[in-house]
């Protein structure tokens, strides 16, 4: 099997002021074969966009590497290199040439392109007009159509609807198959990862931690997530989302048991903190998502009321018997304050769910992806 | 328009000397390069800053963007060329033979423009004030360079030993060079200094561009 990419001891350094410095990237060494698919996986910063903006050479790397074998397209952070003038079809036409593509090759795949973006109708205006959707559609329809072997796509299952991204991931896996085009995932999308990908490379601070079969490399970035996280109190906690306006202070259960741990199919009594930063009246709206230990999303508790006008706010949910199998859990809490979302912080807490009556199937045990309990009874009717 | 201000200007006003060929065919000829030169050099200095969403998206050869202007300042450029023909063949100055040096002459302004556009671009990444200033820039340029007045008057007040110094500036040399040949007039021998000026400016601009080439993504 050949290489499409060979990336050997890869740093790029920033200047940052005098004397000091940056490393983004630090002795990154990749291979990727032919027709494989790589996911790249790793917290904001850990130097994922970076690479990919080295091997498609928009910035050079300070030291290394890097060998490309074939042309190579790229779809990075949201919109490739679409010119805002020009309108949707011009663009099409631009970015075909820049690959190398000749107007005829283009024109052999433009009413794929069209058809796949969606925007058959828009074709005639500048793309600085189209909304982030249509954008992001035609970006990733061109990227995906043009004639690149080695393709680079940074997030794109960001924006986009649901429907659209699963259209994504069936001409990449198609793209990456029957084509033999290697591509270079990131995402924040595990899911998306384990469907697509033959392999993922887990990038730290600019080196790479781990890398192999994809489920194996992404349980071990959670559980390492997880860890982070876990010690700091709630309110201490900076990795949040929103306007700021409110801050969620504290969450726990409470719960007769010791540490953690809740009991299957007990009563779940959820007790929640925030506080604004200015007292005010209005309406709030608590989102309480409950998720397992692989990052699967379960199911919501919520409450939508109104601001007393004090500082704080303190709640309790109680969730009569919830039964979930045995193995770790964690919520995700947001806050909405006049249908804005002010904060949000991802898993906010973790407990663990035991089971004494042994509900769990073995099933969910084996691939230590927990689910919820249903109470069943089964009866023979076989005659 | 900008003719009719210069007219009023220069020739009402001033009475200036353009050098016995009739005003508007002198102000044309000078005009025709400078507004090539004035598009250009503003067009491919901004070119990069403009471009900013695509130079952090895609790979090309960046030079590609300052040099393309040359080619979108073509079209207005000989739409003023048909307008020049007309009035020069009216005042009917013109040694048509001479209309021949408008090509390499062209080519020397675009290698001015270029080449300061080139240097302007790559340094705009750096320092942005630059594009504040390059409006000035250009305004000094105009009234220093002989686009509406002879030459003449300039030299008569340098001293002998300072004259070059005016063929630094690539346009003196190209008008004064164009005019010679077309309206048949005597020009300084120095005159050739400009064109390789200009050539150097480039030259030097095209060197400069491919070496802060790779840190354009990242520094702008």
């Amino acid at each position: 099997m050949s290489n499409a990419l060979e990336i050997k001891s890869l740093s790029k350094e920033y200047q940052l002021s005098k004397g000091k410095s940056f490393f983004a990237l630090k002795d990154v060494d990749l291979t990727l074969e032919k027709g494989k698919v790589l996911g790249l996986i790793g917290h904001n910063g850990a130097g994922k966009s970076t690479l990919l903006k080295i091997l498609s050479r928009i910035t050079y790397p300070s030291s290394g590497e890097i060998d490309v074998y074939g042309k190579l397209s790229s779809l990075l952070e949201v919109g490739t290199g679409f010119h805002p003038e020009l309108s949707g079809r011009e663009n099409i036409f631009l970015n075909g040439s820049i690959l190398g593509m000749s107007k005829s090759q283009i024109k052999e795949r433009y009413a794929e392109i069209v058809a796949f973006a969606g925007v058959e109708e828009f074709l005639d205006i500048p793309v600085k007009r189209y909304s982030s959707g249509m954008y992001v559609r035609l970006a990733f329809a061109v990227a995906a159509h043009l004639d690149a072997e080695v393709l680079l796509i940074d997030e794109v299952l960001a924006v986009g609807d649901a429907e659209f991204q699963k259209r994504c991931l069936q001409r990449m896996d198609r793209l990456s198959k029957e084509k033999e085009r290697s591509i270079v995932f990131v995402s924040h999308n595990m899911s998306a990862i384990v469907k697509l990908c033959d392999e993922v490379a887990w990038l730290e601070k600019g080196k790479i931690v781990a890398r192999g079969k994809p489920q194996e490399i992404i349980d071990l970035y959670l559980a390492k997530t997880a860890e982070l996280n876990r010690d700091i109190p709630l309110y201490l906690r900076k990795d949040r989302e929103g306007d700021g306006r409110a801050k969620i202070t504290d969450i726990h259960i409470n719960q007769n048991q010791p540490g953690d741990l809740f009991k299957s199919g007990s009563k779940l009594s959820l007790e929640l903190k925030f506080e604004l930063l200015k007292p005010k009246t209005g309406k709030f709206k608590l989102e309480v998502h409950l998720f397992n230990s692989r990052g699967n999303y379960l199911s919501t508790f919520s409450l939508s009321n109104n601001l007393g006008g004090e500082k704080q706010e303190i709640w309790r949910c109680e969730v009569d018997d919830l039964k979930l199998m045995p193995g770790d859990f964690f919520f995700n809490v947001h806050l909405y304050l006049d249908g804005q979302r002010a904060d949000f912080v991802g898993r906010a807490f973790y407990f663990k769910v035991i089971d004494e009556q042994s509900t769990g199937n073995e099933i969910a045990i084996s691939r230590q992806n927990p689910g919820i309990y249903f109470s069943n009874r089964w009866q023979s009717l076989t005659p | 328009m900008a003719a009719a201000v210069l007219f009023f200007l220069f020739q009402s006003l001033l009475k200036v000397d353009t050098q016995g060929v009739a005003f508007l065919s002198f102000t044309f000829s000078g005009l025709l390069f400078w507004n090539y030169f004035s598009f250009v050099l503003s067009q491919s200095s901004a070119s990069l800053i403009s471009a900013q969403s695509m130079l952090q998206k895609i790979y090309f050869p960046r030079i590609i963007l300052p040099l393309s202007k040359g080619l979108l300042g073509l079209i207005e450029l000989a739409i003023a060329l048909i307008l020049f023909l007309v009035i020069a063949f009216a005042d009917g100055q013109v040694q048509a033979l001479g209309l021949l040096s408008f090509f390499p002459l062209l080519i020397s302004t675009l290698a001015a423009a270029w080449g300061l556009g080139l240097w302007l671009s790559a340094l705009s990444i750096r320092f942005r004030d630059l594009q504040q200033a390059l409006p000035f820039l250009l305004q000094m340029l105009f009234f220093i360079s002989p686009i509406a007045y002879s030459p003449a008057l300039v030299q008569e007040r340098l001293p002998q030993n300072l004259q070059s110094l005016y063929y630094l500036n690539p346009i003196s040399g190209i008008l004064e060079l164009f005019r010679a040949a077309l309206f048949n007039l005597n020009y300084h021998p120095q005159a050739w200094l400009s064109i390789i000026i200009a050539f150097l400016l480039f030259i030097s601009g095209w060197w400069y561009f491919h070496r802060v080439e790779r840190k354009i993504a990242d520094l702008i």
